[in-house]
């Protein structure tokens, strides 16, 4: 049966489409992972659905203590967006991720429910303990990024098969926030990570009072190091970037790849790049 | 089938695409434009690259359906053996040419670049070449080139 393709004008529109197929439909926002796999013959839909041209779904915006990135927001705009450019963090992450050609049509939405065990934008919104709204004909509900993912199970996450990603909210950086990120790839451009590390830290009177840190590339899916955030609690900037490097991350049980004596040997350096990153960026200095 | 209407090399244009069929299949097949090379076919090494509104895209992993509206600029559109585009004329001048099958890709990124920063830093130019793979590896030349044409063109348009 031939494919049908279907561009939504509005959110109502694309939410009927998403509940009359059931799965037997192609969410399509910039294209840039989707279509690869139509072309790869990985899926065959009974109908593809644009997103990209959905009102509003370009916003960026503060509101209610955080900020609103819409779900077709791609990563150019969020690189161009004044209201995102005091998360170094993620702002590094974007910058690297493949090429400016995939980055003027990818989006962190697409990105996100890809659930690729090594995705950039979603590493450093794990970190940022991103909220992500997923809207279908039936209501809405609000889904912390750390749960949308299925556990050890590489591209597959919570998400009902007629339910959008309308938009992702991360908390507002407050004095003494800090992001900061760490990607070791072979190249500097069009390259996936071996190693992922986001770090979203507070820090208050010099000393850390809340970290999050992920790690994409290590396992199935992307993996928080709960562990190692306790540690830092407490400790000034010096003494987290000290403790990072010396303390391998419990949680990051390495799954077997040609990789994997790389990894674990550069995962301690990779994280204590980040939080020394991060610690910078709550001082208010540029490090990227 | 989906009917669709874009703006191909300044001309309106409309055709009748599959919803699957990618956008480098459409030009070249359907209009014959085999100036967009089909290579990787996965994004990865910017031959197939042509403008959408103005900014780089791989037409290899975007879809034709996904065009309808909007303005498509191909290697042709941009200009000819008698009256090359400045970035051309500075391919050939700089001698950034070698196998040639990189160079509409190369030529297409190049221009984006200068439309938004008419003077990019070397930095700056090998970023927004960053995902443009040359396989005979002539990256230093394609970089002068890129230069030969910023200063060229800040030139022409300080004189006007």
């Amino acid at each position: 049966m031939e494919t049908q393709f279907f561009r939504a004008n509005t959110l109502e529109e694309a939410l009927s489409l998403l509940h009359q197929y059931q799965g037997d439909l192609l969410v399509v926002n910039g294209g840039t992972d989707a279509v690869l796999s139509i072309t790869g013959k990985k899926v065959s839909p009974k109908a593809i659905l644009q997103v990209s041209g959905l009102p509003g779904f370009h916003d960026i915006a503060a509101v209610d203590g955080c900020l609103r990135i819409g779900g077709g927001v791609t990563y150019n705009e969020m690189l161009a967006s004044p209201l995102l450019s005091g998360y170094h963090g993620l702002q590094a992450a974007i910058s690297h991720l493949a090429s400016p050609a995939i980055r003027a049509l990818g989006t962190a939405a697409g990105n996100i429910c890809t659930a690729a065990p090594a995705a950039d934008a979603a590493a450093m919104l794990y970190a940022l303990e991103a909220e992500l709204c997923l809207e279908s004909a039936g209501g809405k509900r609000r889904v912390a990024l750390r749960d949308f993912y299925m556990p050890d199970r590489s591209y597959a996450t919570v998400r009902r098969p007629d339910e959008l990603l309308t938009a992702i909210e991360v908390p507002l950086l407050r004095d003494g926030d800090g992001t900061g990120y760490c990607r070791l790839s072979r190249r500097k451009a069009q390259d996936i990570g071996k190693l992922l590390v986001g770090v979203y830290c507070s820090f208050h009177d010099g000393k850390v009072t809340h970290a999050f840190i992920s790690l994409g590339a290590v396992n199935a899916s992307l993996v928080h190091a709960q562990t190692l955030e306790e540690m830092l609690i407490g400790k000034t900037a010096a003494e987290a970037v000290a403790c990072c490097r010396d303390t391998y991350p419990v949680e990051a049980k390495l799954r077997e790849s040609y990789f994997k004596t790389y990894k674990q040997d550069v995962i301690c350096p990779a994280v204590s790049r980040a939080v020394a990153m991060a610690a910078a960026a709550a001082k208010g200095e540029s490090s990227w | 089938m989906v009917t669709i209407r874009f703006t191909l090399n300044g001309k309106a244009v409309s055709c009748e695409v599959s919803a699957t069929e990618v956008l480098v299949d459409t030009l070249r097949v359907r209009f014959g434009l085999t100036g967009t090379k089909k290579a990787c076919g996965t994004g990865d090494c910017g031959a197939c690259t042509v403008l959408l509104d103005g900014t780089a895209i791989r037409s290899c992993i975007f879809l034709a359906a996904m065009a309808d509206g909007h303005s498509i600029t191909t290697i042709e559109g941009v200009g000819s053996i008698e009256s090359p585009h400045p970035v051309q004329q500075a391919f050939v001048d700089a001698g950034a040419v070698q196998c040639g099958y990189c160079t509409p890709g190369m030529v297409l990124t190049s221009i984006a670049l200068l439309e938004k920063n008419p003077r990019p830093t070397e930095a700056e130019i090998r970023v927004a070449l960053s995902g443009n793979l040359c396989r005979c590896t002539g990256y230093q030349k394609i970089v002068e080139a890129v230069q030969l044409a910023a200063e060229r063109m800040s030139g022409a348009e300080s004189q006007n």
